[in-house]
């Protein structure tokens, strides 16, 4: 059985899981909803609508999700002790990291897709430039899960890994957080060449982060 | 899983107290040159004198950076310990150095530009990598397991260097859209004569004794450790 | 003396802190 086929599998059985007990699913969106609440109160409507401002707490708040809803895929494995079966299998860590990451990119997608719908109602954001958005917003989701999947495996089995994981994941995913409000504010904005710069950046740092994620999870997950 | 043996021993036992000091003694030489022998700056007075430290500590920082990393590529090719002790040293030193050359910056950044902060991409990517250095030693701490630890702090370690520079490079992209202070484009450090530049080459060479001073001391002390700690 | 309050807090800040860690290095016993 290829890579890509085990990938598949490990994604599928994240998801059905998930549709199962979505409470990881909810959590993230929750999160984000109440967020994207926040942000009108505590900073007034007038400044939270200003592209800059809402392009970068909607992703801050995303990254978040991100770690919440990566920490609840693993408590599952914990709990079902089945991380083991799985990694003995050849080609067993790929296809996990792989599969999870695939899995929750799905997931932040519709975490995502809420957020922005709630943003948009709520906040009165106007769209320039709305198919640049999503392009901007697919990549930079695309971006977010392989670090964060690292770092949940490396804190998996310490203490204080709710607090742990965000300090490791947030400032290795600074280039994204960047790209993806810069390319964000840009397309909200009307600035179409700026916005897929940052797209196109965006697509190479996921390339670079399920790269090293790729490398590296070998030997991270015993 | 393979046992991983310990040896004992000292680290450079004999070598280390002439780097000591060799490093003390170009230490005080180097400060008093920064001090009293370099000219006063024309443009910046005496309170450029600060670069004397903050530059050669910028420079051992990253060079920290980079020792951990390769010692860090280390373990996870050898999983000899020896490696281990290597990393964890120099993330120490490298945590204490860039704190250091934040906290001097700032205060040499108060009264030639008038504020206590900036955010020019390089200031911004070394306080990253200085909350990275951070993450790591909290990764350690953390664990408890000898081989475990040193293998998930590899991996972290691995991960941090090669983000640096990609931090560095969106960081820079995201400011060249920005109007940077006008303060900031007249100019950073002081031009060079010949005198002052001989005195930052030895303040580099001073410093780079005291980070190989500190660094085999604390693989010492980490080595010992090690045996006291993970050996029946 | 220009600044002087700068200059001097800067390197005795520097010099205090790789003092203290010489020094934890000994207590910790190197």
């Amino acid at each position: 059985m290829i890579t890509s086929q085990r990938i598949a599998l490990v994604a599928g059985r994240e998801l059905r899981a998930e549709r199962r007990q979505p409470d990881g699913v909810v959590a993230a969106v929750t999160f984000i909803a109440v967020l994207v609440l926040l942000e009108s109160l505590v900073v007034g409507p007038q400044i939270a609508r200003e592209a800059d401002v809402a392009a970068a707490l909607f992703w801050l708040a995303l990254a978040f999700a991100t770690i919440l809803a990566t920490m609840r895929s693993f408590d599952r494995e914990l709990e079902d002790d089945a991380l083991e079966g799985l990694v003995a299998l050849p080609g067993g860590r790929d296809a996990l990291f792989g599969g999870k990451v695939l899995s929750l990119g799905i997931v932040l997608l519709l975490v995502a897709a809420v957020g922005g719908v709630l943003s948009l109602v709520l906040l009165d954001l106007q769209i320039a430039l709305p198919v640049h958005l999503v392009v901007v917003v697919l990549l930079g989701v695309l971006a977010l899960p392989p670090i964060v999947v690292v770092d949940v495996v490396l804190a998996l089995r310490l203490r204080a890994r709710a607090a742990l994981v965000p300090i490791l994941a947030l400032p290795v995913l600074v280039p994204q957080l960047v790209a993806a409000t810069r390319g964000t504010s840009a397309a909200l904005q009307g600035d179409a060449v700026g916005a897929l710069s940052w797209a196109g950046l965006l697509f190479a740092f996921a390339v670079v982060y399920t790269v090293i994620g790729l490398t590296i999870v070998p030997a991270a997950i015993e | 899983m393979t046992e991983t043996t310990i040896p004992r021993g000292n680290t450079l036992p004999r070598i280390r107290p002439w780097l000591g000091i060799a490093a003390a003694a170009s230490f005080v030489v180097a400060s008093v040159m920064a001090l009293f022998w370099a000219p006063t700056d024309a443009v910046q007075g005496n309170v450029y004198r600060i670069l004397y430290v903050h530059v050669p500590l910028a420079w051992l920082a990253y060079f920290a950076f980079v020792v951990v990393f390769l010692a860090s590529v280390g373990w996870l090719w050898t999983k000899n310990p020896l490696f281990d002790a290597i990393a964890v040293s120099s993330a120490e030193i490298g945590v204490l150095f860039t704190g250091l050359f934040l906290v001097a910056g700032s205060i040499w950044a108060k009264p030639t530009w008038g504020v206590w902060w900036t955010w020019e991409p390089r200031l911004v990517t070394t306080a990253i990598m200085f909350v990275m250095y951070v993450g790591y030693l909290l990764l350690r701490g953390l664990s408890t397991d000898f081989s475990r630890r040193a293998t998930r702090a590899a991996v972290f370690g691995i991960i941090a260097v090669i983000d640096v520079p990609i931090v560095h490079l969106s960081v820079l992209w995201a400011n060249s859209l920005h109007q940077l202070p006008t303060v900031l484009r007249a100019g950073g450090a002081p031009a060079l004569d010949s005198s002052m530049l001989l005195t930052l080459m030895v303040s580099l060479g001073a410093y780079t004794l005291i980070y190989a001073y500190f660094m085999t001391a604390r693989v010492s002390l980490e080595r010992a450790r090690q045996v006291r700690l993970w050996t029946t | 003396m220009d600044n002087l309050i700068f200059i001097v807090a800067a390197f005795a800040i520097v010099w205090g802190a790789l003092l203290a860690y010489l020094i934890s290095l000994r207590a910790r016993g190197v």
